[in-house]
């Protein structure tokens, strides 16, 4: 019997992946990976047919235990992974002369690691069967340039952008690799009723702020077979912040 | 936890030592990356929630400890 194909997101139980789970359900089995429950089950019911898609309960801070659980997922439920979109991710806005070893091997080992591993796994024959066509990857405009605080988050978006460039011309032609480089978002209910952060978008981004449905329409088409000549890019999708150097 | 977040602070505000009574805002070094800072320590090494609000909220160094014990219990 051929196994049935499905997408992995990680990070699905938080703003963007909850928002790129829901958008990709409409056509897509998925496999929703992320550590609260609770949280799970609220994607997978926000999803269309909840019915079809596989929670996977993960802390993807634990890089070594990554392989015996999807494994044993992928043959329990008898999926294969077509496509992958790596949304977990830890941000700890902090001086460097604070950053402690264990924030910054944390947010190497989520942030990028746990991608790097995932895909290790992906692309062997026997634990999925050739079956991985396109990977995207939620990175950040921190991949790219600096800012005050960033220094461990903007290096693992760094090192996510240049595996997603090296795997582009690795794994062609079956595989293809993108990421998409997001703007500042709001992600939660708290977050929309910060003063500072409205001021923020209304001077520094020309179209305001973004949603996490601007960010899933990216990943969206990045998946899908029209972007079937697209790989090894880098798409910013923040408003126009980057490109606004007004004083 | 208190003397060791008394220590903690001490290093973030780059002096000798930190006491209750210490106005925060006095620091030169008070500004938001520090803050920031600060809510990132306190949930690392503590488990500690607090957001930018409540550290506004908090004048001493004293009354910033009794809110990381409260948030703790």
């Amino acid at each position: 019997m051929t196994p049935s194909l499905a997408t992995l997101v990680t990070g699905a139980s938080s703003g963007l992946g909850a928002e790129v789970a829901r958008q990709l359900s409409v056509t897509r089995r998925l496999v929703l990976a992320g550590r609260d429950d609770a949280r799970l089950e609220r994607t997978r019911l926000a999803c269309e047919r909840p019915d079809e898609h596989v929670v996977w309960r993960c802390d993807l801070g634990d890089v070594q235990g990554i392989e015996g659980s999807l494994t044993r997922l992928l043959t329990e439920r008898d999926v294969r992974i077509d496509g992958f979109v790596h949304c977990a991710g830890m941000l700890r806005i902090m001086r460097m002369r604070m950053m402690d070893l264990a924030t910054a091997t944390a947010t190497m080992n989520v942030n990028f690691l746990s991608a790097a591993e995932i895909l290790r796994l992906l692309t062997r024959k026997s634990v999925n069967a050739g079956c991985l066509r396109a990977v995207v990857f939620i990175s950040s405009i921190s991949s790219q340039y600096g800012a005050r605080g960033f220094n461990m988050y903007s290096a693992s978006k760094g090192a996510l952008d240049a595996l997603m460039r090296a795997l582009a011309v690795e794994l062609a032609p079956a595989v293809r690799l993108n990421s998409v480089l997001p703007g500042a978002v709001r992600t939660t209910a708290a977050a929309a009723d910060d003063d500072a952060a409205t001021a923020m978008f209304s001077t520094d981004y020309p179209l305001g702020p973004g949603t996490p449905a601007d960010v899933a329409s990216a990943v969206r088409f990045l998946l899908s077979d029209d972007a079937r000549w697209v790989t090894g890019q880098q798409l910013v999708v923040d408003g126009g912040r980057t490109v606004n150097i007004t004083a | 936890m208190t003397s060791a977040l008394y220590e903690q602070l001490a290093e973030l505000l780059e002096v000798e030592s930190v006491a209750p009574g210490d106005v925060l805002q006095d620091s030169p070094l008070w500004d938001s990356l520090t803050m920031l800072s600060l809510i990132a320590l306190l949930d690392s090494s503590y488990g500690v929630n607090v957001v930018t609000a409540d550290l506004r909220g908090v004048r001493t160094a004293g009354e910033l400890v009794a809110l990381v014990e409260a948030r703790r219990a």
